[in-house]
């Protein structure tokens, strides 16, 4: 949940805010405080840059590899069975409904047993809420993908995005092509989401 | 696998399609960003990016 936009705020509402625990120290240098206003180490600060920031929805993919033909999966796919990889949370909650993550992968195209990672895409999919609530296509304004040594941000506006199926199984899935990553976002992409180790997926509202 | 798309024509400057998908055995809706080139709207490539899209999750177990 976001900070206040006004009125008064504290260094232990900041702090709970960047994930730490309430009423334990903390100083407004730390770094996972400043990190939710974007500041460098030891920068000047005022308490009133704090208003409205965010630490996003952070969600945490174990990765897994589903390979295939034609196509391979990095990253965490519940459709499968037993799934690939995991997430944590396995749910997410926003707009007061909570959805469970299916999917959260990067897919390439292969042939002759190697990828393509020119071909990279990233996908997102949530299950609709258990009482059929389907997400909004804009819920967040912007997602942050981990890559190697850095991150690409995406926006809903740039997804394709495709509904299927009703009830608490329908599900939603917002799907970025290669063409939406720079090269070098791409390079750094297809490092980072190859089914080792774990990657953060971080929505910002 | 055949897929159709419904839509509405954009307006030009529009910046996304949206409508319904129809497989045979599937269905369900799609909203996408219009791809446009150095004429203008380039529904063939909209349409091809959305297709792919709507095969590509409905093949994911298989591929």
């Amino acid at each position: 949940m976001a900070l206040p936009s006004s009125g008064t705020i504290t260094l232990n509402e900041i702090h709970i805010e960047a994930g730490g625990t309430t009423d334990t120290l903390a100083s407004i240098n730390d770094a996972d405080i400043r990190a939710l206003i974007g500041k460098a180490d030891g920068a000047e600060m005022s308490f009133n840059e704090w208003y409205g920031a965010s630490a996003g929805i952070v969600v945490t993919v174990t990765e897994g590899s589903n390979i295939f033909v034609s196509a391979a999966y990095y990253g965490f796919r519940e459709e499968q069975n037993p799934d690939i990889g995991s997430v944590s949370p396995t749910s997410i909650t926003f707009d007061g409904k909570t959805h469970p993550v299916r999917d959260a992968y990067r897919r390439v195209a292969r042939s002759g047993g190697v990828d393509n990672d020119t071909t990279s895409a990233f996908w997102f999919i949530l299950y609709n809420a258990s009482d059929g609530t389907v997400p909004a296509d804009d819920w967040f304004t912007s997602v942050s993908v981990q890559t190697s040594g850095a991150s690409a941000s995406l926006a809903p506006a740039e997804a394709t995005i495709v509904t299927s199926g009703s009830g608490a199984t329908g599900r939603k899935e917002w799907r970025w092509f290669s063409s939406d990553f720079t090269s070098t976002e791409l390079s750094n992409f297809s490092s980072q989401w190859d089914g080792s180790g774990t990657s953060t997926v971080t929505f910002t509202e | 696998m055949t897929i159709t798309l419904n839509y509405d024509t954009p307006a030009e400057g529009q910046a996304r399609l949206s409508g319904t998908y129809e497989t045979g055995e599937a269905s369900g809706s799609f909203s996408c960003p219009i791809v446009y080139n150095a004429e203008g709207q380039d529904i063939i490539t909209t349409e091809a990016r959305t297709r792919l899209t709507i095969q590509e999750s409905l093949d994911s177990e298989l591929t």
